[in-house]
């Protein structure tokens, strides 16, 4: 998959949820242009070009990262918060899908500059309609932001 | 008029007598010349015996009218001639004569009778014998008389003329004078004035002189009636009675004041000083009668103290002083004096007497141990009976120690810094140590007031044992510490357990929840990509999991909700019900799309609440409100305010199949249901959350219902206060 590809970064642990979610994206197309992260660390890996993605570039960010909260080793909020938190990185659309409405979460996914917020409905239907609408919302309805807003 | 009158006829009188004397004296002289004459004549006819020649010598006294007769006889007495102016008769017996030559005359029957002895060469020759009448004499009485009664009659008319005119200018001024003066004597009328008279003589200036005097008396009069008013005035408001005691007549006059004193109507004390004693205590009745009898040196009486009884029986306290006058013989005449009432100044020397009393009482029997001690010495001077129990020394012991005895050595110096400060009159100090004389050491607060005890400058100190207290309090503030310590632990652990309930709850949420996800999802996936190759019964049974898939979903996130309201601390703020009501309303609209439903929302207050919470509130009522009015059509849910014994109530009513009041304790349970499921869904969590916010806020939940007739909840939400403020607003 070539680094212009890559326009969604889904970063979920849960292998079960990766396959519903990429289930739902295919059905329309837009699951062979997402890079799937296990964990924060690799998520931040993958965003900030290093380690195993140390050939990527800053200029070609994902139009879109769908973070999971609970995550192995970095959580949801610290890849959020390193992400907005950087000038290289904070114009990057991120929209938290996760299990939990828990109000402290949304308020400090908030506050740390989270584009959208959505809990994965537990009924499938209601779930894959949520990630389609997400998908073609932010990939072909929404205007990227340009090349510029990444330079600090 | 008559004294002049008098005195004329006096004056007339006198004349008359004298005229007649100088008269008679006259006639004799001149009746004593004509015997004379005759006698002389007569001698030789005696001699010669010629009777002849002397009766013409005799007749000569024809010329002399007023003689009667005349007769000479001889010495021995025969008559020898005679004349007679009126005929003839006997010569008159020749009076008795005394002989020798001296003439004789006297007065008798209106005629004058002289006998002259006629001598001749020393011997009797003959004796002439003359009577003349009064005729003269009388006439010039007549007309002395005459002249008198004129003279008085003229003196009296011109009398009677002066004084009728005097009468005018002199009289009746000074009759009206002494009129006036009359007046002013009996009525004691100083007012009244003598008319003046005109003119500047010496009436009109006694007039004035008297009226002027009258003014003076007025004037003295009426300053003597204002002193004397003023003197009443001040002997009655001093309570000071005037008294005057007539020793020898026993009456006695009060002054207007005493009465009062007596207790006396003014007016009906008889005078008599008997009266008096009977008004006197009968204790006092000897001392009062000694009293007024017993006079000092310089006739004073001795000031005295008595009680007087009122006819009603009250009783005065009386002071009495007087003073002795004495006649001009150096007798006792009169008392006089003065009484007043000392009620007053006698209550309150008893009150003092009694406060004294209890004072002493308050101090020796009071049961806080006190004493007094001498500022300079710092020697005990007085203590109480208290203190001896309490301290355990004697009373004698006491009053032979000083201040610092009773401390522990090493206080001495903080007593005497203490002591060296400037004093207060009244000081509060403590706490001290004290040692008993059993050598414990209590510690105790001090009263102290500063006083004049016997006259050294002294402390009155109350001394407060507060050892125990002390103990006490020392035991509440361990015991307090310990307290707080466990408090601080159990908070600790109650934190410690919360966050573990936090964490918990958020695993819940986030892993609960995946795995109903993942079973919902491959189950729609394996009816979507491999319809074909299950039966009719497979599907079915996928269906069910899904269904139940769903359920489990519902009742998590139920719960999770619970939990929270429970958890979180209110975020209160002022909010409009009807907005929360409107936003819950155009949701539950979009969701059931397909309802026809009639909403009645009234005007809803704004209440003080947390608004996050207050919604969870109407999405639970009015959400239920939906579902169980599913059958009706249409369904009508009301939104209202109304007042519930006093306080403000929200209330949801609907129309739907409403539940027995039987059931109604169970409703607000967790996980109680009243209808089942397949013909109403839900989780039995939903009212159990709406009482938990509900309780946060204060307020409380209940509801009215009759089955398949509709059901009420009803929730009070903010206090009165805040009706009232809103009404003002």
């Amino acid at each position: 998959m070539s680094q212009e590809e890559m326009q969604i970064l889904l970063v979920e642990d849960n292998p079960k949820d990766v396959k519903l979610t990429l289930h739902a994206l295919h059905e329309d197309h837009l699951a062979n242009t997402i890079q799937v992260a296990r964990d924060g660390e690799e998520a931040l890996d993958f965003l900030f070009c290093r380690g195993q993605f140390s050939h990527r570039r800053f200029d070609h960010p994902p139009r879109l990262v769908l973070l999971d909260l609970k995550l192995p080793k970095t959580d949801g909020l610290e890849v959020l918060r390193a992400v907005k938190g950087d000038p290289r990185t904070h114009a990057i659309p991120i929209v938290i899908l996760t299990s939990s409405r828990e109000e402290s979460d949304l308020v400090e996914s908030y506050k740390l500059g989270v584009n959208a917020y959505i809990q994965k409905p537990v009924e499938f239907d209601s779930f894959r309609q949520a990630v389609k609408q997400l998908g073609l919302f932010w990939l072909v309805v929404n205007e990227p932001p340009p090349a510029r807003s990444f330079n600090p | 008029m008559l004294v002049s009158g008098a005195a004329l006829l006096l004056a007339s009188g006198a004349f008359i007598a004298y005229e007649t004397v100088l008269h008679r004296h006259t006639m004799v002289l001149d009746l004593s010349v004509q015997a004379q004459m005759i006698g002389t004549n007569c001698v030789s006819a005696v001699l010669f015996d010629d009777p002849r020649s002397a009766e013409n010598t005799l007749a000569a006294l024809r010329a002399a009218s007023h003689v009667t007769s005349a007769w000479i006889y001889t010495p021995d007495g025969k008559p020898f001639a005679g004349y007679q102016r009126d005929g003839n008769s006997a010569p008159p017996k020749l009076p008795p004569f005394s002989g020798g030559s001296a003439e004789t005359h006297h007065f008798k029957n209106g005629q004058l009778a002289l006998v002259h002895p006629v001598t001749f060469q020393q011997k009797l020759t003959a004796i002439v014998y003359i009577q003349s009448d009064l005729l003269g004499l009388y006439q010039r009485l007549e007309t002395f008389i005459g002249i008198g009664v004129g003279v008085m009659l003229a003196s009296l008319l011109a009398a009677f003329l002066v004084s009728s005119i005097s009468r005018r200018a002199i009289a009746k001024p000074i009759q009206e004078l002494s009129e006036t003066a009359r007046r002013v004597s009996r009525d004691k009328d100083y007012a009244v004035r003598a008319t003046p008279t005109e003119g500047s003589d010496e009436i009109a200036t006694l007039i004035d002189t008297f009226n002027g005097m009258l003014a003076q008396i007025q004037e003295r009069d009426d300053a003597l009636h204002k002193a004397q008013e003023q003197l009443n005035l001040a002997l009655m408001s001093a309570a000071i009675g005037t008294w005057n005691l007539d020793i020898a007549r026993q009456v006695m006059t009060w002054g207007d004041s005493m009465p009062l004193l007596f207790g006396l109507k003014p007016g009906t004390f008889s005078g008599k000083p008997e009266d008096v004693l009977r008004l006197v205590h009968a204790e006092d009745r000897d001392g009062v009668a000694k009293w007024m009898t017993e006079y000092r040196s310089d006739d004073t009486l001795l000031e005295t103290e008595f009680r007087a009884i009122s006819p009603e029986g009250t009783i005065h306290f009386l002071g009495g002083r007087g003073k002795l006058h004495r006649d001009t013989a150096g007798q006792p005449a009169r008392l006089t004096g003065v009484c007043w009432d000392i009620t007053e100044r006698k209550r309150a020397e008893e009150a003092l007497r009694e406060s004294e009393l209890s004072f002493r009482l308050l101090f020796a029997g009071n049961p806080v141990p006190m004493w007094v001690y001498d500022l300079e010495s710092l020697e005990f001077m007085e203590v109480n009976d208290a203190a001896v129990s309490h301290y355990g020394y004697s009373r004698e012991e006491f009053l032979s120690m000083r201040l610092a005895d009773i401390r522990p050595a090493e206080d001495v110096k903080l007593l005497y810094e203490k002591l060296g400060r400037e004093r207060k009159i009244l000081d509060e100090s403590g706490p001290w140590r004290h040692r008993l004389k059993d050598g414990r050491i209590i510690r105790v607060q001090t009263t102290s007031h500063l006083l004049t005890w016997n006259g050294r400058q002294s402390s009155l100190v109350v001394v407060q044992d507060i050892s125990l207290r002390l103990r006490v309090e020392e035991e509440i503030r361990q015991l307090n510490s310990e307290l707080e310590q466990r408090v601080a632990e159990r908070t600790r652990q109650l934190e410690a357990s919360n966050k573990e309930l936090e964490a918990f709850t958020y695993s819940v949420s986030h892993d609960l929840r995946a795995p109903l996800r993942h079973v919902d999802g491959f189950s729609k996936l394996l009816v979507e990509e491999h319809r074909a190759e299950l039966s009719a019964d497979a599907l079915d049974y996928v269906a069910t999991i899904r269904d139940s898939v769903v359920q489990m979903g519902t009742l998590i996130d139920d719960l999770l909700n619970l939990g929270r309201v429970g958890r979180k601390p209110l975020v209160m703020e002022v909010a409009g019900l009807n907005s929360l009501v409107d936003e819950v309303r155009r949701d539950l609209m979009r969701a059931n799309p397909d309802r026809e439903i009639e909403w009645k929302v009234d005007t809803l207050p704004f209440v003080e609440c947390d608004p996050g919470l207050m919604k969870q509130v109407f999405v639970n009522l009015l959400t239920n409100a939906v579902k169980f009015t599913r059958p009706r059509k249409p369904a009508i849910i009301a939104v209202g305010v109304t007042d519930q014994d006093g306080a403000r109530a929200i209330f949801v009513r609907d129309n739907g199949v409403g539940f027995s009041m039987k059931y109604a304790n169970k409703l607000f349970g967790v996980f109680q249901r009243l209808h089942r499921s397949e013909d109403f869904e839900g989780t039995g969590v939903g009212l159990a959350t709406v009482q938990r916010i509900i309780n946060k806020h204060g307020g409380r939940v209940w509801a009215q219902a009759e089955l398949d007739k509709g059901a009420t909840f009803y929730f009070t939400v903010g206090s009165p206060e805040d009706t009232a403020a809103e009404k003002r607003a």
